[in-house]
């Protein structure tokens, strides 16, 4: 009810790799392929009756949903009942998306408070070791205005870099693609840099407390691309291991914003496998598309109506469109299987979970859909079928604790969780 | 947030006083019904009473600081300075009893009267807080443009249209629901490498000009020109015919080329003279109506009023204009057209178009339009006389009096004569006796040739001087002296070889082995010694080889003079030794001696060929004849010309010897020269050079009488013999002699040709002189000629006025074969006498001043030749004289000046220069000499271009710093200037050139946060009010961003930066003017878009497309209707209450169908009235706002409804409970929407919310989806919560208008405050609402009322003090 003000991030966030004592040394091997992780969202929930699975292993049934998956039934994890707490009380879209990866309470009125999401809190931590700290892709533009006293900031973003600041996604493959390998910063840029961080640091003298946070955000963009022109071309000292794949093996997409979806999603997940495989990065969120989503599928005859006027009703074409969803997590997932990382495949490298922020188009968040494949660097075991409905500690964000324990890094407490999922 | 408590509930609360609380509840409502009055101290007596005690039995149970269920603890609340920790909270408070969510239903429940009290006490608690800190700035979270506030800035920044911003991420809304709320304002790595790349961007669009920079949306020198040029057209076209641009002629059409580059840049003078004519009573009258006449004809201005000082000057103008004055003031309206016709024509003998591409060529035009001056004081005329002209033939000299009259035009003829190839020149006038003449020398002479013949004949055989025997003999000498040189027999005449190289050239090519003669350059003659082939340069020389190597000028020459007696044959050849370049060469063999003269044999050869010689003929020579062999560079086309050269001469008879050229020479060739030949005979081979000579012809038919006579005599025949051949020679000649052989008919007719070896017309001639023939025009003088002498010859005199007679004259002069008329002489150039020249001449330029024959070169760009070296080609000195005001001329200089700069002209000269010089080494070597004297030129303008260069570069940087200011909206520090230029300079030491260190300081004045974001410096001080006021410049800012969402223009920025204070009636007269800025559109917008839900449904995706399939290519037309009419509701200042009330709508042709309205046709927009009755007009009949609030398939009351209550109404509602029932998306079968919805709102559940919402939709309901009124009518019926009854769009907003006026109008007050302030609007804004909505409905609810009370506000002029707590 009364949200007061969160205490705003003081320390420059991207200065905070090795500051923080949550990050555990590795028990890998130097040799050994880094874990990776990856996470896909679809808003609106999924068909009624379809999203199940039953019994474990490569035996396991799949309700319709879930159907392209099943050729990776033994690398699989499905997961039932885990829900945010703190989503409940807006209860609607936007609510229920912008805490999704951080279990944060949710300012609602004019203001913007959420928490720092998994994604980027593991970022923070140990994405410095990678050219690009983490990859926040999208196949729909951010929505605006404010929807039930909740900003629509929240309906459109689940990456959070503070608690005050979602992070923008990249919707456009060219960028993505240019964020991840282009190298070459022009010369001057740095001297430009330097002098408005210079312009901010003056102007940050005589401003309130209040507008210092905002600036420090500024500022701290600055610098962190300052370093990441500076760090251009010199990839960290490697030891031991090494990628499969030095440079993109794909051709720069076109500039401009896809005007077929399939093609849209198709290079959005092409960019997270080349990321991985290139070792250019270890974390991606790729939002395929807003929780109060205005795509249209065309390529299966859907297309006379948006996603989010779908999800309202459990119809054929809506199982469709869930469909054409998860075989973008199955594409994924077939090429990181098909890529081998010494004795194992990326995929068995990676955990690559899927989730949205209700579990049917009637914002019904009490239980939130969640599947997850690969192997978390042989961690994690396959072929699960958990079920946490009805358990008394069944926060998503143990489940984040869970992910993060296979990066090394572990929190004592994280979003509403301090224990990660035992089975996990 | 429900700051306000609804006057309804007031009511209600009133009559329901219970009898428990009389006392106590007497004084808290007494002092609700007062109004804001109430203070604390009153409040603190009452808290523990009305609100301690009924809190403690309804709500702490719960909300206890044990329990805090809801997260919510009640219990701290012990006195009343707790509560005032936390008012906010007691907003909700409020809300959840007023919607009686709370207590819960299933608790104990507050009597009437308990809730009453408890409601009062808090309602009048929360008037004293929002009175405590009214007017508090509030919150304010520091602002980063967003992305529309970006967009708009850089276009007010740049003039240009750029969407830089088109792939940013999507900003967020927050505050009041609008997109300019720091809290929403996000920055990220990714973003601020956006920015940088959009600064960037930004900047690749600066153009860098000679007097600053300015904006374009193109991004190359291209672009940039083009838009130039386009605007020099403009200005072109605003006064002269045609379109001046021949980009859309095509290259393969020179018709269509010549015709635009006839018309284009010219004056229809017709209408000028048509207004001369038509107002001339009135122009003579007064010269000063001329103005107005222009303005009434729509004439330019400035070139009428010359016409007009033409027509109405009182002193007398040069001869040509005054004869047009003259017609002018004569003539009637009909005779307009001839007079125009006149004038056209004399421009097109007065002017004469060069081709522009080719200026600056040696030889060419300077410009493209020239004065022609067809005056001369003298010049040469010239006849060719046909070349088969028989019998007798006439040549006229004709002089004209050039239409002045002939009183002066004593003319001088000089020196008329007849010139023949070959032959002396003939005086004109001797030309008709000289054929009778020349018969009779010629008769006379040829009757005595046996004569002559014997002279020399004698002469030879006794080796004596001709000179001797033909003394005393009456023969005409210089007939002996052309018989000698015909006859070639005497000493004299014997061939001699001369020319000899002077110098030997060794080690050509660095090869030892190739030796020979030459002189330093060319040309020479080389010998290869060794076997092999030897190549260097671009030579290959054969191994034992003699080559030859002409000049341009001189040829190449070898003879072999003959050490032998008799007959020989020869072979040989001439082959190209350089076959990389050039045209080949061009070769003859001559041979000339005693017996034979004449040229053997002769050709050409191309690049890379050869020329072979192997005549059948055997050759009877004497000893010391010569043979030669020549070769010369062929047309003079010097280069490459190196031709390797063999001769073989046999001997025919006695020891049968061989003269092999290459054995002969490549051993010895240094030897000396002349060279002795292998069987020891001295002075045999001669390398030579020689001037080009005509080829030499045989003087001598071959088998003729004449030829057996010089046999004779040279083989010494008995005098008889040699006597009687002479006498047979002599017959030959005789007239009407029959039997002559081939040989001698040729003899015959080469001897008496006129032209012959006897060079009969030569001695005809001598003595006659060349005169000059004097007359006064009109004169014809004729000549009669005899056709067989002049057949072909060219007749050239010199003609002028008398040098003292005809001083004043002028005449037109023509030569001619027929008698000319008086047309005759047109166009001929007029010759004027030493005084009258200049009269003319000044005639001439006063036309040529007035009237140009066309007034610029409005093509700009020369399209006249395939390859130019010049781009743009500016010619318009007479536009500027004659037709443009002084600010256009200054503006043509202006863009010229620019464009000059901008192209860089001067340094592509020097490429393109390089480039047509290298394309005509290949193809054009006749454009090198003229092309290498401009190289100097040339490269010195580029190099004065590259100092202007330098020289601008500081004034870019001044003009970045202007930018800055601008685009950092206040004025700079000595540190930001510091700073700026310290970057510059960083950036040129990184090797940066000029245009690119500017360009990024420029992508780093656009990255500063100081252009990001909306910097405001907090108030200082740390005890006293909690806030102050903003600076002015500050003030701007805020005005302008709120108005325009971008920044301040210079009006308001100059206003507002004068230090003084600043006003409250200078800031209204500021928001008036920029209420009425076309830039308002961004409020319309940014603010009433977004606040109606609707900003950018331009793309709304939101339609079932198999049912509605027009709607995607309408939805573009309704968001332009509905940004149209806030947009005129804002500018024009009307009252807020036409969003619900209008009488009006913004309609095109599409739209207009659409909405069921007639009479709207066309694409373009316009205002219509009178739609209310047609059902538009406002906002709740648009198709943006109907069309969004429904759904994808059907219509959705329930969205309606809830637009009208949250958006219109600002009414809070519940949550809406959890597992609400599905509704099907499209309607069922047998069912209305409204019928659906009203079965889905019946459950318990839903009831209460929909009760509320649902009617307001269900007034709606005529209309469908996509906002068409319905054809059936439906069931708009419906009774509100309150209890009104209303019926269709019509009750709806009748019932707003009048029933809901006050919260319509808070509703609106409060978005536009808070979209004004970027921030929610809260508790201690409520008086400031309360006096918006006071002095609304004071004012007619005049839009600018409610902007003017916010800029007074203290909310919208201050901000808080740095220490101030943040919430």
């Amino acid at each position: 009810m009364l949200c007061g003000l969160g205490v705003t991030m003081a320390l420059p966030w991207m200065e905070s790799t090795r500051v923080w004592g949550d990050v555990s040394k590795s028990t890998k091997k130097a040799s050994e392929a880094p874990t990776r992780m990856a996470i896909l969202f679809a808003g609106c929930g999924f068909h009624k009756h379809e999203w199940w699975a039953k019994g474990q292993g490569k035996g396991m049934q799949l309700g319709k949903v879930l159907a392209p998956l099943s050729d990776f039934r033994d690398k699989m994890i499905f997961i039932r009942g885990l829900y945010n707490k703190e989503a409940l009380k807006g209860n609607i879209h936007s609510s229920q998306t912008g805490n999704l990866l951080s279990g944060a309470p949710l300012a609602s009125g004019g203001r913007i408070q959420s928490g720092t999401s998994v994604d980027q809190y593991v970022a923070q931590r140990i994405g410095r070791q990678n050219k690009v700290p983490s990859l926040v892709l999208g196949c729909e533009k951010a929505n605006p205005g404010v929807h039930k006293n909740y900003s629509l900031l929240y309906s459109s973003h689940i990456s959070w870099s503070s608690p005050n600041t979602p992070t923008p996604l990249e919707v456009y493959p060219a960028l993505a693609f240019d964020r991840l390998f282009k190298n070459k910063a022009q010369v001057g840029d740095q001297s430009v840099l330097d002098a408005v961080l210079e312009d901010a640091k003056d102007l940050r003298r005589n401003i309130s407390r209040l507008d210092q946070q905002k600036l420090d955000e500024y500022l701290n963009s600055v610098r962190e691309v300052e370093q990441r022109i500076e760090s251009a071309g010199k990839r960290g000292e490697v030891q031991g291991w090494r990628p499969t794949l030095t440079k993109p093996d794909m051709s720069r997409p076109k500039d401009g914003y896809p005007q077929d979806i399939v093609e849209h999603m198709r290079l959005m997940c092409d960019i997270l496998v080349l990321a991985f495989q290139t070792d250019t990065t270890r974390i991606c969120t790729l939002k395929l598309n807003n929780d109060h989503g205005t795509l249209r599928f065309p390529h299966i005859g859907v297309d006379y109506m948006i996603h989010h006027l779908l999800s309202h009703n459990d119809s054929d074409d809506w199982l469709k469109v869930n469909q054409f969803f998860l075989k973008q997590m199955a594409y994924i997932a077939r090429r990181l299987d098909g890529i081998q990382e010494g004795e194992r495949t990326l995929l068995d490298n990676t955990m690559l979970m899927l989730c949205s922020s209700m579990l049917t188009g009637h914002h019904d968040a009490s239980q939130l859909p969640v599947v997850m494949l690969g192997g978390g660097g042989g961690r994690i075991k396959g072929g699960q079928n958990i079920d946490y409905l009805g358990k008394s500690d069944r926060q998503m964000s143990r489940l984040f604790l869970s992910m993060m324990d296979k990066m090394d890094i572990r929190p004592e407490i994280f979003g509403d969780a301090d224990k990660p999922l035992q089975e996990i | 947030m429900a700051v306000c408590v609804r006057r309804n509930y007031r009511k209600e609360r009133l009559f329901a006083v219970g009898l428990i609380f009389v006392l106590l509840g007497k004084a808290i409502i007494a002092m609700v019904a007062k109004g804001n009055q109430a203070d604390f101290t009153e409040l603190d007596k009452h808290f523990e009473g009305s609100v301690l005690s009924l809190m403690q039995k309804y709500c702490l149970d719960c909300h206890s600081t044990k329990r805090q269920k809801g997260e919510l603890d009640l219990e701290q609340f012990a006195k009343l300075t707790d509560v005032r920790r936390a008012p906010k909270l007691w907003v909700k408070v409020v809300e959840m009893m007023t919607d009686e969510e709370m207590p819960p239903k299933k608790k104990p429940q507050l009597s009437a009267v308990e809730r009453k009290v408890f409601l009062a006490w808090v309602e009048n608690y929360l008037n004293a807080e929002a009175l405590a800190n009214e007017g508090d700035p509030g919150r304010v979270v520091l602002r980063r443009l967003s992305n529309a506030e970006y967009t708009y800035t850089i276009q007010d920044l740049t003039g240009v249209a750029l969407e830089p911003t088109k792939e940013f991420p999507v900003d967020g809304a927050a505050g009041e629901g609008f997109m300019n709320v720091g809290d929403a304002m996000v920055m990220s790595p990714a973003l601020v490498q956006k920015y940088l790349d959009a600064a960037k961007e930004v900047a690749t669009h600066a153009v860098m000009t000679h007097d600053g920079i300015r904006f374009s949306l193109g991004r190359s020198r291209r672009d940039w020109a083009d838009e130039l040029i386009y605007e020099i057209r403009s200005i072109y076209n605003r006064h002269t015919s045609g379109t001046g641009a021949t980009d859309k002629v095509y290259a393969w059409d020179p018709n269509a080329l010549d015709r635009a580059m006839n018309t284009s840049g010219r004056v229809n003078l017709t209408p000028y003279f048509q207004a001369l004519v038509d107002h001339r009573e009135r122009l003579l009258k007064n010269p000063e109506t001329a103005e107005v006449v222009a303005r009434e004809e729509k004439l330019n201005t400035k070139y009428f009023q010359k016409l007009t000082e033409l027509l109405t000057q009182k002193e007398n103008p040069s001869l040509l204009l005054g004869q047009l004055r003259a017609e002018l003031h004569g003539a009637n309206p009909a005779d307009v057209p001839g007079i125009a016709g006149d004038v056209t024509q004399w421009q097109g003998r007065l002017w004469s178009f060069g081709k522009v591409g080719q200026i600056g060529r040696e030889g060419r035009a300077s410009a493209w339009m020239n004065p022609v001056d067809s005056l001369t004081s003298s010049y040469e005329l010239k006849l060719k006389l046909p070349a088969n002209a028989k019998g007798e033939i006439s040549v006229f000299l004709a002089t004209g009096d050039a239409g002045d009259g002939g009183t002066n035009d004593f003319v001088r003829w000089s020196k008329p004569r007849l010139v023949l190839k070959d032959q002396p020149t003939i005086p004109l006038a001797t030309a008709n006796g000289l054929l009778a003449r020349m018969s009779t020398l010629r008769r006379n002479e040829l009757a005595r040739t046996d004569k002559y013949l014997a002279v020399i004949a004698e002469a030879r055989v006794q080796g004596q001087s001709i000179e001797t025997f033909a003394r005393g003999r009456g023969l005409n000498g210089k007939v002996l002296d052309n018989w000698v040189d015909a006859v070639q027999l005497a000493q004299f005449a014997v061939p001699k070889a001369t020319g000899h190289y002077p110098g030997k050239i060794d080690k050509v090519g660095g090869y030892d082995d190739i030796r020979g003669w030459g002189l330093p350059a060319t040309p020479s003659l080389i010998a290869n010694k060794s076997t092999e082939t030897i190549r260097f340069g671009t030579l290959t020389v054969p191994g034992r080889s003699v080559n030859m190597h002409p000049s341009p000028s001189l040829e190449a020459v070898i003879y072999w003079q003959s050490p032998m007696e008799g007959k020989i044959k020869l072979k040989g050849y001439f082959a190209d030794s350089d076959s990389v370049g050039g045209n080949g060469a061009a070769w003859r063999v001559e041979l000339l001696g005693d017996a034979n003269t004449g040229t053997i044999a002769q050709g050409e050869f191309d690049n890379g060929k050869s020329g072979r010689f192997i005549p059948e003929q055997e050759y009877n020579i004497q000893r010391g004849d010569l043979l030669k062999l020549v070769v010369n560079a062929r047309n003079r086309n010097h280069g490459y010309d190196t031709t390797e050269v063999a001769l073989i001469i046999t001997e025919q008879g006695g020891k049968k010897r061989e003269w092999d050229l290459a054995k002969e020479v490549v051993d010895r060739v240094q030897e000396s020269n002349p060279l002795a030949d292998l069987f020891g005979n001295s002075k045999v081979w001669h390398f030579c050079s020689s001037t080009e000579e005509l080829t030499t012809q045989a003087t001598v038919p071959a088998g003729s009488t004449l030829a057996k006579w010089r046999l004779a005599v040279i083989n010494r025949k008995p005098a008889a013999e040699i006597e009687k051949l002479a006498a047979a020679v002599q017959r030959v000649f005789a007239p009407k002699v029959g039997g002559v052989t081939g040989a001698d008919e040729a003899l015959r007719k080469q001897y008496t040709d006129s032209k012959g070896p006897l060079k009969w017309l030569h001695l005809a001639l001598n003595g006659k002189i060349l005169e000059d023939i004097e007359a006064k025009a009109p004169a014809i003088l004729e000549y009669k000629l005899p056709g067989e002498l002049v057949a072909g010859a060219e007749v050239v005199v010199n003609a002028a006025l008398h040098p003292e007679r005809g001083r004043n004259g002028t005449a037109q002069f023509l030569v001619s074969l027929i008698p000319p008329d008086a047309k005759a002489f047109l166009g001929q150039p007029m010759v004027t006498g030493a005084d009258a020249g200049k009269k003319m001449q000044q005639a001439y330029a006063d036309f040529r001043e007035l009237f140009p024959s066309a007034m610029c070169h409005a093509q700009i760009v020369p399209v006249d030749e395939v390859v130019t070296m010049i781009l743009y080609h500016r010619e318009d000195e007479p536009l500027k004289r004659l037709m443009l005001s002084e600010d256009e001329a200054d503006e043509l200089d202006r863009l010229w000046d620019e464009l000059y700069f901008v192209s860089q002209e001067p340094l592509l000269r020097v490429v393109s220069h390089e480039q047509l010089y290298e394309f005509a080494t290949q193809d054009r070597k006749d454009l090198l000499s003229p092309l290498e004297s401009l190289r100097i030129s040339i490269s010195k303008e580029a190099e004065a271009f590259r100092e202007h260069l330098k020289k601008t570069e500081p004034i870019h940087f001044a003009a970045i710093l202007d930018l800055a200011e601008r685009a950092w909206r206040r004025p700079l520090t000595d540190t930001d200037r510091k700073d700026l230029h310290e970057l510059y300079k960083t950036l040129r030491s990184k090797e940066l050139t000029h245009e690119r260190a500017i360009r990024l300081t420029l992508a780093r004045v656009l990255t500063s946060p100081d252009f990001l974001y909306r910097l405001e410096k907090p108030g200082q001080k740390k005890v006293g009010r909690k806030w102050e006021q903003v600076s002015n410049l500050e003030l701007a800012n805020r005005l302008s961003y709120f108005l325009w969402s971008s920044m301040p223009d210079d009006e308001l920025m100059q206003l507002m930066s004068v230090k003084k204070s600043v006003n409250d009636n200078l800031i209204a007269g500021q928001v008036k003017r920029m209420l009425r800025d076309p830039r308002i559109r961004r409020l319309a917008v940014e603010f009433a878009c977004q606040w109606l839900d609707i900003r950018e449904f331009n793309l709304d995706d939101g339609k079932n497309e198999r049912l509605y399939p027009q709607f995607v290519n309408l939805r573009g037309y309704m968001y332009e209707e509905s940004v149209r009419f806030f947009e005129e509701l804002f500018r024009n200042d009307h009252s807020i209450l036409d969003l619900l009330d209008a009488d009006h709508a913004f309609l095109n042709e599409s739209l207009a169908k659409h909405y069921g309205i007639r009479g709207v046709s066309g694409p373009q927009w316009r205002r219509v009235a009178g739609t209310r009755a047609l059902g538009r007009g406002g906002i709740l009949g648009m198709g943006t706002v109907l069309a969004k609030q429904s759904g994808a398939s059907r219509t959705s009351p329930i969205l309606r409804g809830n637009w009208v209550s949250e958006t219109l109404l600002g009414e809070r509602l519940p949550k809406p409970p959890a597992n609400v029932p599905d509704l099907p998306e499209t309607v069922p079968e047998g069912l209305t929407a409204r019928q659906l919805i009203e079965k889905h709102s019946s459950e318990a559940a839903c009831a209460k919310c929909h009760a509320k919402i649902d009617p307001y939709g269900f007034a709606l309901e005529q209309y469908d989806a996509i906002g068409r009124l319905r054809s059936k009518t439906v069931d708009t019926k419906t009774k509100l919560m309150d209890g009104n009854s209303i019926e269709g769009l019509t009750g709806l907003r009748e019932y707003l208008l009048n029933e809901r006026r006050e919260d319509v109008v808070r509703q609106f007050c409060k978005k536009l405050l808070g979209y004004a302030l970027g921030r929610e609007v809260g508790l201690s804004d409520k008086p400031l609402l309360d006096s918006m909505s006071e002095q609304l409905a004071k004012n007619d609810f005049r839009f600018s009322i409610a902007v003017e009370t916010i800029i007074k506000s203290e909310q919208f002029r201050s901000i808080r003090n740095v220490a101030a707590k943040e919430n």
